[in-house]
């Protein structure tokens, strides 16, 4: 199994873009995950949306 | 569930269960809750005259002419430029207006009904495309055009309406929508049944039959003529869930050239705006990148009640205006399930084995997912007195949903 997934590597990209659409370029089998930090990193709208979590 | 899930699904339950029909035709010094003599409704967030954009600075001095406070341009723009008109937004008054969105006292309005919970929204009628006062145009041919709508089809449609009796706007829509609507930019099977459900009523006012010939051309040949009906029907069902202590719901996606505004269903009184981003634009013939003024119009109400962009799987047509493909309307539509609470019950979407269209925009996942909600739109030149240049596409700015959430946390937190 292992011997396989080194052969063939499948590949989960999380968040920029960029490198799966490389890895695709070069004909790797890769799938894309749109994943962006919450509130885009705003730590003061991350602390107010933690705040209405408990209303 | 917490507060706001329980105040969010009662938001949604009774948006969801708003009866809007239209029950008729009237002048808007008539029905329109505070409107005054010198006072003209605008699209959009509150503007003073020096920040408004040249759309909507055409509309001003186009109806302002239309009214007969001013002969033309020079005069209507000193009356604007020392406060004698009172400018304030068409959704603080009940009432929605496509583009600038300028509605003057002496024109008529299509008065639309929540059956169900009995609030009310007006509407102006729809002129059509190209050079028309709601894209900023104000020339004699504008204005003529106005004069002939309050002559002739306001008239025959105010006749019409005592006899149709009210009309369901939801009904319509949800047919619609099954007919390749997406009910923004796209109102053609909309305009299509509206004009034969009341064709029968028209027939029957006895006017004469080259003024029904004239009118039933004019809103035959306009794919926007239920634009007009649609905007007050969602404002309607919007406004019925407005002002639910807890809600984080959106009730109002609006923009007025200049600014982009939003409202919140438990925020009442407030708007949140940021500034209105340009469009994406597919150009009419003879115009180009460059032309094109800023986001403008109530008209986003729609997409705040699900239709428009997130209703995109319905209509790929319309994405195509922008080299967009089948998949990338469904895309829109699945992106905005992301930032929105629950799905329409009675606006469905073919394509997406009949799922509901995305409903509930929630400031909280509009903050949390970076996901800006998306918008068909038209699309009117930045400069006043010319007109409409295109349909585009175009997302909220953020800053809209960041100080509602300030807001919300501030009052509730």
């Amino acid at each position: 199994m292992t011997v396989e997934l080194l052969r063939k590597p499948k590949i989960i990209n999380v968040g920029a873009r960029n490198f799966h659409d490389s890895l695709k370029a070069q004909g790797a089998d890769s799938v894309h995950v749109d994943w962006r930090p919450p509130a885009g990193g705003d730590r003061e709208m991350v602390a107010l949306l933690d705040k209405l979590k408990k209303i | 569930m917490g507060k706001i899930e329980e105040a969010n699904e009662e938001a949604v339950k009774k948006i969801l269960e708003a009866k809007p029909v239209a029950i008729g035709v009237k002048k808007a010094r008539d029905v329109i809750p505070g409107m005054t003599e010198r006072m003209l409704l605008h699209a959009g967030p509150p503007i003073e005259w020096k920040q408004m954009s040249g759309p909507t600075r055409g509309a001003v001095i186009g109806a302002a002419i239309f009214e007969g406070w001013a002969d033309k341009e020079e005069g209507a723009v000193k009356l604007a430029e020392r406060g004698e008109i009172e400018f304030t937004p068409c959704h603080d008054h009940d009432a929605v207006g496509p583009m600038a969105g300028v509605i003057s006292p002496s024109m008529s309005v299509y008065v639309v009904e929540n059956q169900e919970h009995g609030n009310k929204a007006y509407c102006n009628l729809n002129e059509g495309l190209g050079k028309v006062l709601r894209y900023g145009a104000y020339s004699a041919e504008v204005i003529d055009k106005l004069k002939w709508m309050e002559e002739e089809m306001a008239p025959l449609l105010t006749e019409a309406f005592k006899r149709s009796g009210p009309i369901d706007l939801k009904e319509i829509i949800s047919k619609a929508l099954h007919m390749g609507d997406e009910c923004h930019c796209r109102n053609v099977a909309t305009s299509l049944i509206f004009l034969k459900t009341m064709i029968p009523h028209i027939i029957e006012t006895g006017f004469d039959g080259e003024v029904i010939s004239r009118v039933m051309k004019f809103m035959g040949d306009n794919v926007l003529t239920f634009l007009n009906l649609l905007m007050p029907a969602c404002k309607a069902m919007l406004d019925a869930g407005h002002g639910i202590e807890y809600s984080t719901i959106v009730t109002t996606l609006t923009r007025n050239g200049t600014d982009f505004g939003i409202r919140v269903s438990g925020l009442p009184g407030q708007w949140f705006t940021a500034p209105a981003p340009t469009p994406e634009t597919l150009f009419f013939p003879g115009f180009k990148k460059g032309d094109e003024g800023r986001d403008i119009g109530d008209s986003a109400i729609a997409e705040t009640m699900g239709l428009g962009g997130f209703a995109s799987a319905n209509a790929p047509a319309v994405v195509q205006v922008v080299g967009g493909t089948p998949q990338d309307a469904a895309n829109y539509s699945r992106e905005m399930r992301e930032i929105t609470v629950a799905k329409h019950t009675s606006f469905t979407m073919p394509f997406m084995n009949f799922e509901g269209t995305p409903l509930g925009i929630d400031i909280r996942k509009v903050v949390e997912t970076g996901i800006l909600p998306f918008i068909n739109t038209g699309v009117a030149h930045k400069e006043p007195g010319v007109g409409g240049v295109g349909f585009g596409l175009v997302r909220a700015p953020m800053d809209c949903f960041k100080k509602a959430l300030k807001a919300f946390a501030e009052k509730y937190g």
